[in-house]
């Protein structure tokens, strides 16, 4: 039990210390995102893989660090990719000071990449979040960023509004926060110097300058458009006076924006002047970072995101049109399998319904020509049978002649008369020539032969001839006088005969013979 | 066979004309509910995108509780304070219901309510539901231009039951110190001088912090007994205001029923007068009927009564837009002819809040709001000249001779100021100018503020404070056609003939001037044209139809503009009328404003162009193919907006905005 207690709260501790040092990289991470943002990069990349998915807020957190960092390194396509995928993590409903820098941060990305209609949604949930936080600064913050998309999207009056309704919340809280007040009228002096309003213009822009934390990139902006406004109101000595304030401090920063006010300011101003030199120098610069901040990459970025989107759009269609092509098809598929297999089946079934009714009526004709045929058979061996009991009968008759005619020869024998026993002799020879021809008539031993030899068809005409003899009651001894041959020969050839027709031990030979 | 069909044709007539009369007779607000979406969840100040009721002209508007089917009943929600670029949500629900079940002690819990409904009706919220044998039934309607009311009706419709009513509320958290009672009145400060009130029908109110709560006397309800409780919230700008409206709305508290029945009748009559059309008839009002209340409710949702700096009441371009909750030349004189059938009143003080602004010159300002100390009045420009067509049409409607006797004179002045002012060589053709001599300026005065005709445009000097710009504008001057051609009318029913004669003149040689000038028969389209050279400015714009739809153009001029409008490469597009051809390489339907979207004005300006020139089929065509195409706009519950995409139809900029419901309102 202890064992267990040590191991379980061993563990609790490592998960402590493990979760802290996580969300402690994080926060060390976060605060390398514009300086070192490869490094930030980094290491949340290495914590990210340390995160269980369950964990959204660290998740989240080193998704926002990616994005940001992503942001600062100008490579808009992998933070706005991380940005969304932090945005996901969330409820829509969160309230959390992360997802609003999320939301914030996707709305600057849309921001820097100059579509700003896109920052808005996200900037203004940003706004919302703050609000329900109660962080004045941060709603102040958002709201001047809802003003800075309608300005870019050339839309002063929209513009004008948000900012002072940021004015507003500033004025209207007890703490003070006067960089971004600074800021504030700053960019309301943008406005009132698009709308050619030179006195609002300068009065904000002095307020801006009085409100300033000495940031150099916003004092840079703000001198460079107080100078437009002298420039514009034909002032040449206060406008020389903050361009050259500008010019001090123009090399303290590398922020574009304010840089390219600048120079344009400047070129304007030296080539009214006639210090035309001066004012190609400037130009010069203008055209160079103008260049850079517009070239075709970032630029290219918005257009790529709207193609890649579009082009997704389409493919999307195109797959809902290809999904509904193959669903249409495969009805129409099954559609033609079911009328095909019915086709099939209905010839399938008409052609076996005529030949089973053909093959029907060809074995009802077919029992017909046989039972005809049996009758003819039945009638033929009904006649045969008659014919061999004829034979027989005969054969009996023949016989009982011959032993009458021993009979008659032993009387004639015992007889002395030469008269007699010459027309014995006489009558013997044409007896014997009668007895040597068969007793079997021509047309039975043809037959005969016929069906002997259909049955057994390597008979040879010797083997014939026996089987006809044996048919005809020829004892062994008989043939061998006949044939003049020895008796032991015909009973070889018997042996061999016996063979040819399969004959079983116990089957008698004649008896064989005389059913065929 | 031949009486047979007849008795056919007989049958069939006898049956459309019957549902003819059905359709125009059974017409009123409740035919109409949740027209547009209102409903909504206030969880901050600056709450964004929730859609809001008001009427008669308050300065505050209230919504439907979007959780009221999930049981958060007994509430409206708001108010919304409209403060130009200060206004916020003062409360996420600012008066909710409570019933107590006196024997039982306890507090009923209205989330175990049946049969809700949270419903919006023309000029009303109202939401019901049954709880514990009680039928509950909570009205909101606005009783004069600063105040609303919200009635609770309950009904017993169970054995004799005890019960005890009241009301709480809280605000957001910036206000809890200024918080006040004295006597029925709960007063909430919002600055030195502004401020909101509830007033109840008793003094037993309580506060804490950011919360308020008010309990009525105990009372016996027997069974099929109602009773009713009414509150009253008011927003006022001064002190006097607010002891003024105490004491007008305790007749309210009192009894609320003749109040109830006043707004039903001029709410019903609305609808009425909305189906009769306005004579034009190019879109079908039963077809499109839902689109016609909502654009009266637009209107209605933006009548804005006589505040701080302004003087008499009008209707602003959108409430939901803080940077337009004031009063601009131009939109005024459309929403005052849309609005005059209704509110003839509205109507004429609209025109006399104009003119409140017009300066010693002739001159009216572009605009100006009701706290000129967060956005002042914009003297650098004046707008195109409508007004004279805006009072011509308002008499029309109203027949007050007294209100055109006190415009004539202004309005003189105010067309004379043109020529004093905005005519550099004298030759008759006006420009638009600035008096502070920005170009910016003289954009703003067409309206038109970013149109691509102005991009080449200079300004140069007329006098002291006059300033003009190198190009003489079509569309200025075919609208002094019109108004001379107003002036004179007026003129005649004033009896001053003298004038009458002079504008009428005028009228014919100014028509003669533009069709010469101006009309390039080369591509059958108007321009301006440079002020010295007169050369054309060749680029296609609505300002080329102006002199259709101000009947300025000759036949056969009209017949070529209106092939340019019917070309699908220039102004046919999708959604039509863009305010930039479409085939110009500046055409710039997301981004563009007035180089590229379609603004309703001048779509309407064209439709009836055509429809003057006797191109009646086209200019049906376009405007059904108007309304059906613009997404969102016939057929949802989607506000109107404030201008639309040529190319992909959506809805652009503000929403909620009145000239585009106006010019809607006026195809009837």
């Amino acid at each position: 039990m202890k064992r267990i207690l040590l191991f379980f709260s061993f563990l609790l501790v490592y998960v402590g210390v493990d979760s802290q040092t996580v969300n402690q990289q994080l926060k060390t991470a976060s605060k390398m995102q514009e300086s070192m943002p490869d490094s930030c990069i980094l290491i949340s990349q290495k914590v990210l893989t340390k995160i269980s998915d369950t964990d959204i807020k660290d998740k989240g957190y080193a998704y926002w660090n990616l994005a940001q960092s992503y942001l600062y390194k100008h490579q808009y396509h992998t933070a706005l990719f991380y940005a969304l995928k932090g945005n996901e993590l969330f409820a829509k409903s969160d309230t959390s000071r992360l997802y609003q820098d999320i939301q914030a941060t996707i709305g600057w990305i849309y921001f820097d990449i100059g579509n700003y209609q896109y920052a808005v949604p996200y900037h203004q949930k940003a706004l919302e979040i703050a609000q329900l936080r109660a962080n004045l600064s941060e709603e102040v913050l958002y709201t001047n960023a809802l003003g800075l998309n309608a300005l870019s999207s050339n839309h002063y009056q929209r513009a004008l509004g948000f900012f002072q309704k940021a004015l507003f919340i500033l004025n209207s809280s007890e703490e003070q926060n006067r960089s971004l007040l600074s800021t504030v009228q700053n960019n309301m002096g943008i406005i009132y110097i698009h709308y050619e309003d030179w006195v609002k213009a300068e009065t904000f822009l002095h307020q801006s300058l009085e409100n300033s934390s000495g940031v150099a990139s916003g004092l840079l902006e703000t001198y460079s458009l107080l100078s437009r406004v002298y420039l514009n109101t034909l002032d040449y000595e206060k406008c020389k006076a903050y361009l050259d304030k500008a010019e001090n401090v123009s090399y303290k920063t590398s922020y574009s924006f304010s840089l390219i006010e600048y120079y344009k300011v400047r070129y304007e101003y030296e080539r009214v002047i006639g210090n035309l030199k001066s004012a190609y120098r400037y130009q010069n610069k203008y055209i160079q970072l103008y260049k850079k901040i517009n070239n075709r990459n970032v630029q290219g970025v918005m257009n790529y995101l709207i193609e890649v989107q579009d082009e997704k759009i389409k493919q999307d269609k195109l797959l809902i049109e290809q999904a509904q092509k193959i669903a249409l098809n495969r009805q129409i598929l099954v559609f033609v399998g079911i009328t095909l297999a019915i086709i099939v089946i209905g010839i399938l079934y008409y052609v076996f319904k005529s030949k089973a009714e053909r093959s029907l009526l060809r074995q009802k004709l077919l029992k017909q020509e046989l039972d005809e045929k049996e009758e003819l058979q039945a009638e033929l061996s009904s006649k045969l049978a008659y014919k061999n009991e004829a034979i027989e009968t005969l054969a009996l008759t023949m016989s009982k002649r011959n032993e009458l005619v021993k009979k008659v020869a032993e009387d004639v024998s015992k007889s002395s008369s030469a008269d007699v026993k010459k027309a014995w002799r006489k009558f013997e020879q044409a007896f014997n020539q009668y007895s040597d021809s068969s007793i079997l008539s021509d047309k039975f031993i043809k037959d005969f032969k016929y069906r002997v030899q259909s049955q057994f068809p390597d008979l040879t005409n010797k083997e014939l001839q026996l089987l006809v003899d044996i048919r005809n009651d020829l004892t062994s001894k008989e043939l061998a006088e006949k044939y003049h041959v020895e008796v032991k020969s015909i009973e070889m050839s018997r042996y061999r005969l016996r063979k040819k027709l399969h004959l079983e031990k116990g089957v008698q030979l004649k008896d064989f013979i005389m059913k065929l | 066979m031949k009486k047979l069909i007849l008795g056919y044709v007989i049958t069939i007539l006898f049956v459309s004309c019957q549902e003819q009369v059905q359709q125009n007779k059974g017409v009123d607000r409740y035919d109409y509910p949740d027209v547009l979406n209102l409903k909504g969840t206030i969880t901050v100040p600056q709450q964004y995108g929730v859609s809001s009721f008001s009427d008669l002209g308050t300065w505050h508007s209230f919504s439907l509780n979007q959780e009221a089917e999930n049981g958060q009943l007994g509430n409206f929600a708001g108010p919304y304070l409209m403060r130009q670029q200060q206004s916020f949500w003062l409360s996420p629900s600012i008066l909710g219901l409570q019933i107590k079940d006196v024997v039982n002690n306890e507090i009923l819990n209205l989330s175990e309510a049946e049969n809700i409904a949270n419903v919006f009706y023309p000029g009303l919220l109202k939401q019901s539901f049954e709880l514990n044998d009680l039928q509950v039934e909570l009205y909101l309607f606005n009783v004069n231009e600063r105040s609303t009311v919200i009635t609770a009706d309950v009904t017993n419709k169970g054995s004799n039951q005890e019960v005890q009513l009241g009301w709480n509320g809280s605000v957001f958290g910036k206000l809890n110190a200024s918080m006040q009672i004295s006597g029925n009145a709960l007063q909430i400060d919002i600055n030195e001088n502004e401020s909101a009130q509830l007033l109840f029908n008793g003094n037993n109110i309580q506060k804490a912090d950011t919360t308020y709560a008010y309990i009525d006397e105990e009372l016996q309800l027997k069974s099929g007994e109602r009773t009713t409780i009414t509150a009253v919230f008011s927003y006022t700008f001064n002190e006097t205001e607010r002891a003024q409206y105490t004491n007008a709305n305790q007749v309210f508290i009192k009894d609320v029923k003749p109040a109830y029945t006043a707004n039903e009748e001029r709410w019903n009559k609305y609808i009425k007068t909305l189906f009769q059309g306005s004579g034009a008839g190019l879109l079908d009002v039963n077809k499109y009927d839902k689109l016609a209340v909502k654009s009266l409710l637009t209107l209605m949702h933006n009548w804005r009564s006589a505040a701080g700096d302004i003087y008499h009441q009008g209707i602003v371009p959108s409430y939901a837009t803080p940077y337009f909750q004031g009063l601009w030349a131009w939109d005024s004189w459309k929403h005052a002819v849309a609005i005059a059938p209704f509110e003839g009143q509205l109507a004429k003080d609209h025109i006399r809040a104009m003119y409140d602004y017009q300066n010693e010159e002739g001159m009216i300002a572009d605009c100006f709001f009701r706290d000129l100390d967060i956005e002042g009045v914009n003297w650098r420009n004046t707008k195109a000249p409508l007004s004279g067509w805006c009072i011509y049409e308002v008499y029309e409607q109203t027949k007050d001779i007294e209100f055109l006797k006190e415009l004539y004179p202004k309005l003189l002045k105010y067309h004379e100021w043109w020529y004093i002012n905005r005519d550099h060589d004298q030759n008759g053709l006006c420009e638009y100018g600035s008096t502070d001599g920005t170009r910016i300026a003289a954009a703003w005065e067409s309206g038109m503020d970013n149109a691509v005709r102005f991009d080449e445009a200079v300004i140069i000097e007329n006098s002291k404070g006059a300033y003009s710009i190198n190009q003489e504008s079509v569309d200025l001057n075919a609208y002094l056609v019109q108004e001379k051609l107003y002036i004179q009318k007026i003129a005649e029913l004033l009896n001053d003939k003298a004038v009458a004669g002079k504008y009428a003149n005028d009228a014919e040689v100014l028509k003669a001037q533009i069709q010469n000038v101006m009309y390039s028969e080369e591509d059958g389209f108007f321009y301006d044209v440079e002020l010295k050279s007169q050369d054309k400015i060749r680029i296609q714009g609505p300002e080329g139809w102006a002199p259709l739809y101000n009947n300025v153009a000759t036949q056969d001029q009209a017949k070529e503009v209106v092939k340019v409008i019917m070309d699908a490469s220039r102004f046919n597009t999708p959604m039509p009328f863009p305010t930039l051809s479409a085939a110009h390489e500046k055409f710039n339907p997301q981004k563009g404003y007035w180089r590229g979207p379609v603004w309703l004005d001048q779509a309407y300006f064209g439709i009836v162009g055509m429809n003057n020139y006797g191109f009646e089929a086209e200019a049906r065509q376009m405007a059904q193919k108007m309304v059906e195409s613009a997404k969102g706009m016939a057929y949802t519950q989607e506000p109107i907006r404030e201008n639309y995409h040529p190319l992909s139809k959506e809805g652009l900029n503000a929403f909620h905005f009145s000239w585009s419901a106006a010019h809607i309102i006026m195809l009837f």
